[in-house]
């Protein structure tokens, strides 16, 4: 099974998810200010910053999701080298989410951190494979 | 991987900067700050992803640089789009690094090896 996790379909899943991430990120914005933020900072202006920040974070998201997926089809050294970084970068996503998540100040969602577990987890053994 | 780091240190400054008065509430500045951080934090992997494809092969180079504009289109069009509507004020530096990197990106994608 672990076989079909190559760098290419690595590269092709993890694109996908940051470009279907940012989309979500675009189109519901509200809710996941909603879900994020404690019930205090949730007055009429913290809610409306929130919001146009989602959409700020989620053109982000997007522009990752294209970057990773328009090299989807570079040579298998090149695309190793990717996904590694792909890891490295997830990696500093999935730490400062989780520090959020213990300093308890505010809540990133679960299935974002668990999204950001799984690309690491799959570039990992994508990477270490011959 | 600058953008991001500075998007952590100056992260009120920036969001003084971008959202109307109004808004900048004490609670709304505190969510501008965590989100102006984790926009840093997409900058910078961003930024490592990009770092790390800076040895590879010609043809591959070419597709992550056409990927690269396309994706700097996005922004350079959501900043503008934002700029004519007149509701928040994306910081002008940034609009021009993203229309600069989609020129260079065009330019570069253009050329033949």
């Amino acid at each position: 099974m672990l076989k079909f996790i190559t760098p290419r379909n690595v590269l092709i899943t993890t694109g996908l998810g940051f470009l279907l991430t940012g989309v979500i990120f675009q189109i519901d914005s509200i809710q996941l200010a909603k879900d994020t933020f404690p019930k205090e900072l949730l007055t009429q202006e913290g809610l409306r910053i929130a919001e146009l920040m989602q959409e700020g974070l989620g053109t982000l998201l997007i522009m990752v999701g294209i970057i990773i997926f328009t090299a989807r089809n570079i040579e298998k050294e090149a695309a190793r080298k990717l996904v590694i970084s792909i890891g490295i970068g997830s990696s500093v996503l999935f730490i400062g989410a989780i520090m959020h998540l213990l300093e308890d100040d505010i809540n990133p969602p679960i299935s974002g951190i668990v999204m950001i577990g799984t690309f690491i987890l799959l570039t990992v053994i994508a990477s270490a494979q011959d | 991987m600058t953008l991001g780091t500075l998007f952590y240190i100056v992260s009120s400054m920036i969001a003084n900067d971008t959202f109307p008065e109004k808004l900048l509430t004490k609670e709304g500045l505190r969510i501008a700050e965590l989100m102006q951080e984790a926009l840093g934090t997409f900058l910078i992997a961003m930024g490592i992803l990009l770092f790390s494809l800076r040895n590879v092969d010609k043809k591959s180079a070419r597709k992550a640089i056409t990927g690269v504009g396309f994706a700097s289109t996005a922004l350079f069009i959501g900043g503008i789009l934002h700029l004519l509507k007149n509701d928040v004020h994306p910081p002008i530096p940034g609009i021009i690094a993203a229309g600069l990197i989609l020129l260079l990106s065009v330019v570069v994608v253009a050329q033949e090896y």
